[in-house]
């Protein structure tokens, strides 16, 4: 049994963890929730050791520890998979999933056992049903995989306490619900697991009871069939969520974006997309499929190798993001990390950084502009901060997610093009996002939005294109789409161009 | 960079480190490097003066002034390259032979003014070809910078016939690399116009924002719309124009343009650049703290002179120091580390 005793840690300006104190019995599954910067991460680092807790004790059954560092957290069995993906990129994946334990050679001090490398990993690999080349860099895979790598590395230790901090966040819905169930029958062979997320499905899949953080402290606990999502909700927000998908207006007439049977690379082919001013469009898909791919050759950030994309009516061909940012068109990434922060760097700067020409004359900054602006932005996007000029990593990554939102949006684009744009944001938050998107909406913006959150898209979108294997398999009218329609689209495989 | 796994993150090289994490709660314990630096500074200041009866004099600060604006202005210049996350290792060469092409040019028969110009344009033209392979072709800062700190050099060898041109009488020249107004040297002037002014670019300019994005990372300001080829042409071609524009100074104070100057400056200016706490992946750092590095390897250098410690030992301190200011590198981007959790 592992317990955490009144354990808090305060940053300058913020306690991110009070008098926290909570108890997994062993082969229990605990879902732990709470809102963007509640706490959550920082109670796992604790756990990890990756940070010091200011006061508290953890202790693992009944023997308090004191963590120094993260490889004595380890030995003491806890496993952390941590929400920012924390892989080494250039390695392949059997080394990244052995990472800190390879196998070595019994004969040959230092050298290490490949084979036996190779047969460990493969059994992980298979446990959590990966199905990628054990050699292949990471590098080169998709982040859903790498994020199955990140939790296949700790699984590898067998850990007695496994930590999942929003590790489900950009996984397929198959893989989440592989993994979950892995971890159950883990779970009933005893190991305990802390659960981390954002969405509720996962939490009655798998875990039994609820403990939820509110601004670093609990603010209730619960067998989970005891209370109703709203419940939770409720516990979550501290305040009724009345309706998280506002009303949305029709889109007018004219024709913004229209992308012509545009292939780019072999993982998109013939892809024809029409976005109206106003209007929601959403792409809905496999993992895979080729929606960032497409999110990204609209953005000009990978080049198209046939067909056309007008913009307004005028044909573009953007040879970087700038020419695409320059004719209106705005663009958060699905990988954060990689994709969107500029670690070390501000907030400030990290929300200013596409609109540098808007507050600097013949290239001399104002800086009291910009502070204005960056404020303003971070305000209506409802990013939780201390001050504007503390680093960005020190914001949680909910809040790291509205920075990039509000970076793209502070230009004012015609177009949107968001992939996975609700991320690791809370459901207060979320409800937030939307009622900006469907406000910026009304007001003549236009967004392309592909997400594998269905609910999202049939929440928000007039239209949803389906993507499957990097061809367009269907249109459908958002208000009448049903989850089940856009799954069966999204299996179809290869005589689907005809339902298009 | 982040974690990969929690062993290489508390494993120090060559197990140097503590496996001790910083105690974070009392977090202002943490290392800054101006700080430290300027503690060293004053430190040397003190112990020459009481070893050296003439270190503390005025005149002895206005030599060592006289002898870092050359390193300065480099360090300026290296200081853009690193934050993008690169290195100019062909600095020395650069200032070579823009400072032989100056001095042929001005044996010549070129009147010194434009002899200045054609200098200064001699290294932008250096630093454009580093810069273009660099940021067009994508090679690495590395072979690149490597290759021509050797071409460069070999080119002023050849171009000078391996011996030092005399430049004769050379008012102008003198004037810059050895002139003063009132009691201030031109040089020193110079040298602090060109901090400044990389200061005000750094801190103040879409330019200098850009340069710390490039080197905070590359894929993301990318896709924030900042064109990272340019910004690594412009950091390359900025060190070479500095470059050229040391030489004339260093031609002007020996009227003297020698192919050989400036071998190995290269490493003294980047460990003065990571001494002053710019991080060698980039991204984080800035000029301040590689003025009072500059200031401090020079009151160093002064200090062993004065006191006679052989010049053949002051590659090994330089060494030396270099390893330190990799450490306190590594240091510091462990605890960026661990703040960004
Ligand atoms: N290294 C740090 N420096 C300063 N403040 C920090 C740091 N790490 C976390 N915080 C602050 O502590 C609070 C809790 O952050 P934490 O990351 O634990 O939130 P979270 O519950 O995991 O949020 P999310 O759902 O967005 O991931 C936040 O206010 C955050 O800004
Ligand atoms: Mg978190």
């Amino acid at each position: 049994m592992i317990e955490v005793k009144e354990v808090a840690k305060t940053y300058p300006g913020t306690v991110a963890l009070e008098d926290v104190s909570l108890r997994i019995a062993a082969g229990e599954v605990l879902a732990l929730a709470g809102e963007n910067g509640s706490g959550k991460s920082t109670l796992m680092k604790t756990l990890a050791g990756h940070i010091r807790p200011d006061a508290g004790e953890i202790s693992i059954d009944g023997a308090p520890v004191r963590f120094q560092n993260p490889n004595e957290s380890v030995a003491a069995g806890i496993g952390l998979v941590e929400q920012e993906l924390a892989v080494a990129r250039h390695l392949s994946v059997e080394e990244n999933i052995l990472l800190g334990a390879l196998p070595r050679r019994r004969y040959l001090p230092g050298a290490v056992a490949w084979k036996q490398v190779r047969k460990r990993a493969r059994e992980v690999m298979d446990e959590l049903a990966i199905e990628v080349d054990p050699r292949a860099t990471l590098d080169e895979l998709p982040v859903n995989v790498q994020q199955l790598v990140a939790i296949a590395s700790v699984l590898s230790r067998r850990p007695k306490l496994m930590l999942l901090d929003e590790a489900t966040s950009s996984l397929s819905e198959d893989e989440t619900d592989h993994l979950l169930r892995t971890v159950r029958t883990l779970s009933e062979r005893g190991m305990s697991v802390i659960f981390i997320s954002h969405r509720m499905r996962e939490m009655r899949q798998v875990a039994d009871r609820i403990v939820v953080l509110r601004d670093g402290r609990v603010s209730g606990e619960s067998e989970l069939s005891d209370v109703s999502d709203a419940d939770v909700v409720g516990m979550l927000v501290g305040r009724e969520l009345s309706e998280i998908y506002p009303q949305n207006v029709p889109a007018r007439e004219r024709i913004v974006l229209q992308v012509d049977e545009v292939t780019a690379r072999n993982y998109i082919q013939n892809v024809s997309v029409t976005v109206r001013e106003g209007e929601i469009v959403g792409l809905a898909g496999l993992v895979g499929s080729g929606r960032s791919t497409l999110a990204q050759t609209i953005f000009g950030a990978i080049r198209p190798t046939a067909g056309s994309i007008r913009l307004e009516g005028k044909t573009v061909l953007f040879r970087h993001p700038a020419d695409a940012l320059a004719a209106g068109i705005g663009f958060v990434g699905e990988n954060r990390r990689v994709q969107g922060i500029l670690p070390g760097r501000t907030v400030r700067e990290n929300l200013t950084a596409c609109s540098l020409g808007t507050f600097s004359r013949s290239g001399v900054l104002s800086r009291r502009a910009e502070q204005d602006q960056a404020r303003q932005a971070a305000s209506e996007m409802g990013v939780k901060y201390t001050n504007l000029e503390d680093p960005i990593g020190g914001l949680s990554g909910g809040n790291q997610q509205k920075v990039l939102l509000a970076r793209s949006l502070m230009r004012g684009p015609k177009l949107m093009v968001l992939d996975e744009p609700t991320r690791g944001v809370d459901v207060g938050a979320k409800a937030e996002i939307y009622q900006h998107v469907v406000q910026a909406a009304a007001n003549g913006m236009s967004f392309l939005i592909a997400s594998s959150e269905l609910p999202e898209l049939l929440g928000l979108c007039d239209t949803i294109y389906v993507l499957s294997q990097g061809r367009v398999v269907g249109r459908l009218d958002g208000n009448q789409a049903t989850e089940e329609q856009i799954a069966a689209l999204a299996f179809h495989t290869d005589d689907a161009t005809e339902v298009a | 960079m982040s974690k990969l796994t929690p062993q290489t993150e508390f494993a120090g090289p060559l197990g140097l480190l503590p496996t001790r994490p910083r105690p974070q709660s009392r977090g202002q314990l943490s290392l800054n490097p101006k700080l430290t630096l300027s503690v060293v500074l004053v430190l040397l200041i003190v112990f020459f003066t009481a070893s050296q009866p003439n270190f503390l004099t005025f005149d002895n600060f206005l030599n060592i002034a006289r002898l870092q604006a050359v390193p300065l202005i480099l360090a300026v210049g290296m200081t853009m390259v690193v934050l993008t996350g690169g290195a100019d290792l062909s600095v020395g060469s650069a200032l070579a032979l823009s400072g032989v092409i100056a001095g042929l040019l001005y044996v010549n028969g070129v009147p010194a003014p434009a002899v200045i110009m054609l200098a200064v344009l001699c290294g932008i033209l250096l630093g454009l070809l580093n810069g273009l392979l660099i940021g067009a072709l994508g090679m690495s800062f590395f072979v690149v910078t490597l290759g021509t700190l050797a071409g460069y050099r070999s080119l002023a060898l050849v171009a000078s016939d391996g011996a030092s041109i005399q430049l004769g009488e050379a008012p102008l020249l003198l004037t810059i690399g050895d002139g003063s107004i009132g009691i201030l040297p031109i040089p020193v002037m110079l040298a602090a116009l060109v901090t400044v002014f990389g200061h005000l670019a750094l801190s103040g300019t879409g330019w200098g924002r850009k340069i710390y994005a490039v080197g905070s990372n590359r894929e993301a300001a990318r896709l924030a719309g900042i064109r990272v080829n340019r910004v690594l042409v412009s950091v390359y071609v900025t060190s070479g124009l500095l470059a050229g524009l040391a030489s004339v100074i260093q031609i002007g104070r020996l009227t003297t343009a020698s192919p050989v100057v400036g071998t190995g400056i290269e490493l003294q200016v980047i460990a003065a650049v990571l001494l002053g706490g710019t991080i060698l992946s980039g991204g984080s750092g800035g000029l301040g703290g590689t003025v009072l590095a500059v200031l401090m390897l020079g009151v160093l250098q002064n200090g062993l002179t004065l006191s006679g410690t052989p010049d053949f030992w002051q590659g090994a301190i330089t060494g030396a120091i270099l390893i330190v200011a990799v450490f306190l590198d590594h240091l510091q981007r462990r605890r960026r580390g661990l703040a960004e959790n």
